[in-house]
């Protein structure tokens, strides 16, 4: 059995470029290509936020969602931890993603500035990673689980790996 | 058969003429494939905010087989070719005049007759659109992908999601004689393409 299958509760949807808190009974679910799930959390709490974050960096003027680069994405799910009440200086993190689904050496170029850019903003955040499953070819599912804090991620092919 | 043809963005509709010769060449040339079975019709044309659009084209959490070819450049774009197991499995059969395969694992023939249905379809539409932005574009080999389809649309999106609070997707769909099939083909310009696209129409207004 899956842990999407396992849940008493439906996950909450995330879609690309989003970002939303999770707490209690809720898991929150993206499907990934090329972007990059992330769930930062504190396990004190059990209070976590996820973001599905399709860029690097910003580069327009419009008005766009924090969730879609890493530049603004990782400032703005600490922040909104905090204003959920999780201890900052304890913040955790688990990352997935980054396929290149079909070759292009310009959007493989895009994914590793993507990763590269969330690792250094995890760091200026002070945020430990303890976990990440990326690059590959093929899609995943990206779970967060906010009761203990567990990440994993499926393939269309039914395999499951915990982070 | 859904036609879209009343756009709230007179740009839109504008777009969506650009978009139904390159369906018309595509639609022709499948018939020919399929001996007359199979044709396409241009479902929709539309502008999505990247949030919501796997939702919006119901390619959530969904498995799909699909072909996928791309443009590269910068004027460019993706055609994804997308069907459901069953769909998919007897179009190959069709197509190499077997019995309908009931192997988990597709065979090199199968994925081949699918590949080649990408390739023609692709060729076809992307020539209409060579000629529609005076560019001379190049598709790469057909991809055949077995996996979530909101996985491979993200790929897809990559550089409309850079510059652009919304995304364009063009959707076509088949039919076989009257009957609507659970098979589509969509096209994700890059900016570059959305950008020539606009020019040349407003260039033949």
């Amino acid at each position: 059995m899956s842990p999407t299958e396992s849940l008493t509760v439906q996950p909450k949807m995330l879609g690309f470029g989003q970002i939303t808190i999770a707490s209690g009974e809720t898991s929150i679910c993206t499907i990934l290509g090329s972007g990059i799930g992330i769930a930062i959390y504190d396990i004190a709490t059990q209070i976590g936020a996820v973001a599905h974050v399709v860029h690097a960096t910003s580069t327009s003027t419009k008005k766009q969602e924090l969730g879609r680069t890493a530049d603004l994405a990782i400032e703005e799910m600490v922040n909104q931890l905090q204003q959920q009440g999780a201890a900052i200086g304890c913040l955790q993190a688990k990352i997935a993603g980054g396929s290149l689904m079909f070759k292009n050496e310009n959007k493989e170029a895009l994914i590793t500035a993507t990763i590269d850019e969330i690792k250094k903003q995890l760091q200026i955040a002070k945020v430990q990673v303890l976990g990440e499953d990326l690059r590959g070819t093929q899609g995943r599912k990206f779970i967060f689980n906010p009761i203990g804090c567990e990440c994993s991620v499926e393939f269309a092919d039914n395999t499951t790996r915990l982070i | 058969m859904t036609n879209k043809t009343h756009y709230d963005s007179p740009r839109l509709e504008l777009l969506h003429h650009t978009f139904n010769k390159a369906t018309e060449d595509a639609s022709a040339a499948m018939s020919t494939w399929t001996n007359g079975q199979i044709s396409l019709s241009l479902d929709e044309l539309s502008e999505v905010s990247l949030e919501s659009v796997s939702e919006d084209l119901n390619l959530g959490m969904e498995f799909f087989t699909m072909v996928v070819m791309t443009l590269d450049g910068e004027v460019g774009g993706t055609m994804i070719l997308t069907f459901d197991e069953k769909n998919g499995r007897q179009l190959a059969a069709t197509l190499i005049n077997r019995e309908v395969e009931t192997d988990e694992v597709w065979s090199d023939l199968e994925k081949s007759a699918l590949n080649e249905t990408g390739n023609i379809l692709g060729c076809a539409y992307l020539n209409a659109l060579s000629d529609l932005v005076s560019a001379n574009l190049v598709p790469s080999p057909p991809y055949f992908i077995q996996d979530y389809g909101a996985s491979v649309l993200e790929q897809a999106l990559m550089e409309q999601a850079i510059t652009e609070d919304k995304v364009l997707i063009c959707r076509t769909t088949f039919c076989k004689g009257t009957e609507e099939l659970n098979w589509n083909v969509f096209f994700i310009p890059n900016s570059g393409m959305r950008t020539a696209m606009e020019k040349s129409q407003k260039a033949s207004c």
